[in-house]
């Protein structure tokens, strides 16, 4: 261990009391040893008192006195963590993070022990991503912990976890996971570039962050996966993506994303192939009627009654004939109270959300449709486009389509059936042109890769999965070296 | 110079040929080839078809021996830069035509067909944003688009099966009633909706695997020549004489009558459609055009697209007449079918005479 002379440098308890503006918490602790004068400086509520008073305080006053110096006790002091070589600024962070600042007057040399009692909520169910199947397990706002856990389901030494911090006023440690012989470098290099561009006075959640690495900032679609499933990270991470942390948040970032990997949920892979296809279907249409099907009825009520059968036309011309708005005007109306039922069933807490719930949807849609606001067919459709747009695993392509909706309906509206083809090709363009860490948004269908058409539109058994998916450039892209099983001929064993 | 260009595969030309190929112009093929050459107007589309083909081969043979520029890079490098230039001027201003002829076409089919009354240039407008949007993310986006309308709108096909139900085949045989020379006037006729295949003197730059991109253009052709073919075949054995001759868009005729359980009238759903079927066109030729500006005037492509983008809605409160747009579609179809199944020819020629020169000149 090499030593600098740094004595001018380090801090005294007068010192720090006025940096850190005569803190109540700061506490100085001084223990006088024949001739020796040593100070324990913390700050009250961010260590844990029995680590101080068990291994530090005790040890020293046991101690006898021919020990009581510097180099003896820096050596032989028995807390896992401490750090020498200290500089003002240092001291003062580390004070902050719960560290004890052990002070030799005579010496004028100091060093740190870490008595840290970080606030840790337990590892609990995961609760917006919830799985019928498999882990239930979910990250905590701590990232030690959060990192705990990966490591542990994730055993290899090629894991790695890179370390940068970001925030300048308040700073944060911001981690970076993944398996280095997989992950492409060239993705890793623009994610670690762009973090490092943050300049940013503090980062609240991963979310954020999420959003200030985007490639794109103006666009309705998410670019990262945002996760508090530690499966699906770990899956991702397997398959060449990269994670990242932030400290103090619950959800894991994962990138580059695509946008057919916002329609996979880990459940998929723990049901039977043919389950998980049919679902994955399911999703898409629910995904696209979401979007449409409002849109649609607007344009055919709007300019193109031709279209409708004239049995259906007959039903829907009955409950239509009451009501006094333009289909525009009534879509609108019944989409905005369903998003206004959403936000209110949000906010209140739970007890009572499942009332409003109650109230709002039935009493209210009861209501309108027999005040003849609206017709009942679009209470089915909206209701069917709510449900839609929730059917989406991760909760923030969910919010995209029922953002996108809206544009689209008024299009509708305004220019029936042209005006929805108009924006299924602004929304082809666009996505064509998005990009999630310079990988493309569209990426198995466009640039078309068949072989990872497996991976994100169906799913087939797993002994198909012989390669991890193209899309990510994994450096290694074997899974399975061999078959699971070879196949046979006919009574062959 | 050229490091920065994004590559896309060779299969891809598949989909760009083939959709800068298929537009407004099979809506209208079967009734325009059979003015000309009557039943055996079937016969007109192969032949073109297979001239098609040719070309196509030759245009890849001229691109390889000029290494592989563009067009109007190669124009450049063979007239020199000023006559290429005007050369290049030329043919930009033929696809600005071209451009807003599909343009046309689309806002006059769409105004038959539900939106009576709506002003001209208003669709033409919400068509060009969407084409300067989508050109605007450069040719990997432009491909996208391609590949995927051709994914969305291929489907369509299959509503053939309804009129095959009620088709009579005595109205095309027998075979070879027509001369010649009446044939030959259907290829030429046939050209406005065969041409697109020219966009392979624009994209050889960017695709990966040059050696891959004959056989996937002459896929792209010939499955083009296909559907061109099913069309006119459907249509001459499922109208009447003189159904046909009245009708400018005998496809969607055709499609109207189909009907499903839930939607009643398809053509409805067709017409709009189309727009998804003449969005790349549209793509494709902005981006060309906005390329030959590039290179004649070296200015940057983005600002090239918007500059381009103001003719056809100058255009817009012009030429709107049918009468009008019929005259300048032919016109088009005519001055197309003299620079892209003629020209080639030439050019191959002075192209051959020209790399003899060099290595003469080399060798000396």
């Amino acid at each position: 261990m090499t030593e600098r002379n740094n004595n001018e440098s380090l801090p005294g308890y007068e010192k720090i009391k006025s940096i850190l503006n005569e803190s109540p918490d700061l506490n100085c602790r001084k223990i006088e040893a024949g001739q020796v004068g040593i100070h324990i400086i913390f700050m009250k509520n961010l260590i844990k008192p029995e680590i101080l008073n068990e291994y530090v305080i005790k040890y020293i006053e046991e101690l006898s006195v021919e020990y009581l110096h510097y180099t003896y006790l820096m050596k032989n002091i028995p807390i896992e963590e401490i750090k020498v070589n200290l500089e003002e600024q240092e001291v003062i962070s580390s004070l902050l993070k719960g560290f004890a600042y052990i002070y030799f007057l005579d010496e004028k040399k100091a060093f740190m022990v870490n008595c840290a009692n970080p606030i840790e909520r337990s590892i609990e169910k995961a609760e917006t991503e919830s799985l019928v199947y498999g882990p239930k397990i979910s990250f905590t706002e701590s990232l030690t912990s959060n990192v705990k856990i990966i490591r542990q389901n994730l055993n290899d030494y090629n894991l790695c976890t890179d370390e940068i911090k970001i925030g300048e006023r308040a700073q944060k440690q911001v981690r970076i996971v993944y398996i280095k012989d997989i992950a492409n470098d060239d993705t890793l290099q623009t994610l670690k570039e762009r973090i490092k561009q943050l300049k940013t006075d503090n980062i609240s959640d991963s979310s954020v962050l999420a959003q200030c690495l985007e490639d794109n900032h103006y666009s309705f679609f998410p670019q990262f996966i945002l996760t508090e499933l530690p499966d699906r990270f770990i899956y991702s991470i397997i398959n060449g993506r990269i994670g990242v942390f932030i400290d103090g948040s619950p959800v894991g970032i994962i990138g580059p994303a695509n946008f057919f990997s916002f329609f996979e949920s880990t459940e998929d892979i723990y049901l039977r192939w043919s389950l998980s296809t049919f679902i994955r279907f399911i999703r898409f249409f629910a995904i696209v009627g979401s979007i449409f099907l409002t849109a649609i009825y607007v344009a055919a009520m709007t300019y193109h009654f031709e279209l409708i059968p004239s049995k259906l036309l007959f039903i829907i011309g009955q409950s239509r004939s009451h009501v006094p708005f333009p289909p525009l005007l009534e879509a609108l109306l019944l989409e905005l109270l369903i998003e206004l039922l959403r936000e209110a069933g949000a906010r209140l807490p739970s007890k009572v959300g499942q009332t409003m719930g109650i109230v709002g949807g039935i009493v209210i849609g009861q209501a309108t449709v027999e005040a003849g606001l609206t017709s009942n067919i679009l209470i089915i459709i909206v209701a069917f486009s709510a449900l839609g747009a929730s059917s989406a695993p991760i909760y923030e392509m969910g919010t995209a389509v029922r953002i996108a909706r809206f544009p689209i309906i008024i299009l509708a509206g305004v220019w029936g059936l042209n005006g929805i083809i108009f924006g299924i090709c602004i929304l082809m363009v666009h996505l064509l042109k998005l990009t999630s860490l310079n990988k493309p948004y569209l990426a198995p269908l466009y640039p078309l890769r068949m072989k990872d058409l497996q991976y994100f539109l169906i799913r087939l058994p797993h002994h198909f999965y012989m390669r991890r998916p193209l899309v990510n450039r994994p450096k290694d892209s074997i899974r399975l070296k061999e078959r699971l099983r070879n196949i046979t001929d006919l009574d062959e064993f | 110079m050229k490091s920065n260009i994004r590559f896309v595969n060779a299969f891809m030309a598949f989909y760009i040929i083939h959709t800068s190929q298929i537009g407004m112009g099979i809506l209208g093929v079967p009734r325009i080839v059979y003015l000309e050459s009557k039943k055996d107007a079937w016969i007109s589309i192969l032949l073109s078809g297979l001239f098609v083909s040719l070309i196509t081969w030759l245009m890849i043979s001229i691109l390889k021996k000029n290494e592989g520029g563009t067009l109007f890079e190669i124009h450049e490098h063979i007239f020199g830069r000023l006559i290429g230039s005007i050369f290049n001027f030329l043919i930009v201003i033929y696809f600005i035509a071209v451009h807003y002829s599909i343009t046309i076409s689309y806002v006059e089919l769409s105004l038959t067909w539900g939106y009576e009354g709506v002003y001209e240039w208003v669709w033409v407008l919400a068509l060009l944003i969407l084409t300067i949007y989508a050109v605007s993310g450069g040719f990997r986006v432009v491909t996208g688009v391609c590949f995927l309308s051709f994914l969305l709108t291929i489907w369509l096909l299959f509503v053939v099966y309804r009129p095959l139900q009620t088709i009579n085949l005595t109205r095309i045989l027998p075979i070879m009633t027509t001369t010649p020379s009446e044939i030959m006037k259907g290829v030429v006729k046939s050209s406005y909706t065969m041409l697109g295949f020219e966009t392979l003197f624009f994209i050889f730059p960017f695709i990966k695997e040059k050696n891959k991109l004959q056989l996937f253009s002459q896929i792209a052709v010939w499955f083009t020549t296909i559907l061109v073919l099913i069309t006119t075949v459907v249509s001459i054995l499922f109208f009447s004489a003189k159904e046909l001759e009245k009708n400018v868009w005998p496809v969607v005729s055709m499609i109207s009558t189909v009907h499903f359980s839930f939607i009643e009238r398809f053509e409805f759903v067709a017409v709009p459609l189309w727009i998804l079927v003449i969005f790349p066109n549209l793509c494709i030729t902005l981006y060309i055009s906005s390329m030959g500006i590039k290179q004649i005037f070296h200015i940057k492509q983005k600002y090239g697209i918007w500059l381009i983008s103001i003719i056809p809605f100058i255009c817009s409160f012009l030429i709107t007449k049918r009468v009008d747009n019929n005259y300048f579609f032919d016109q088009i179809g005519k001055i197309g079918f003299f620079l892209w199944f003629i020209y080639p020819i030439f050019l191959y020629g002075i192209t051959i005479i020209k790399s003899k020169i060099n290595t003469r000149s080399r060798r000396r």
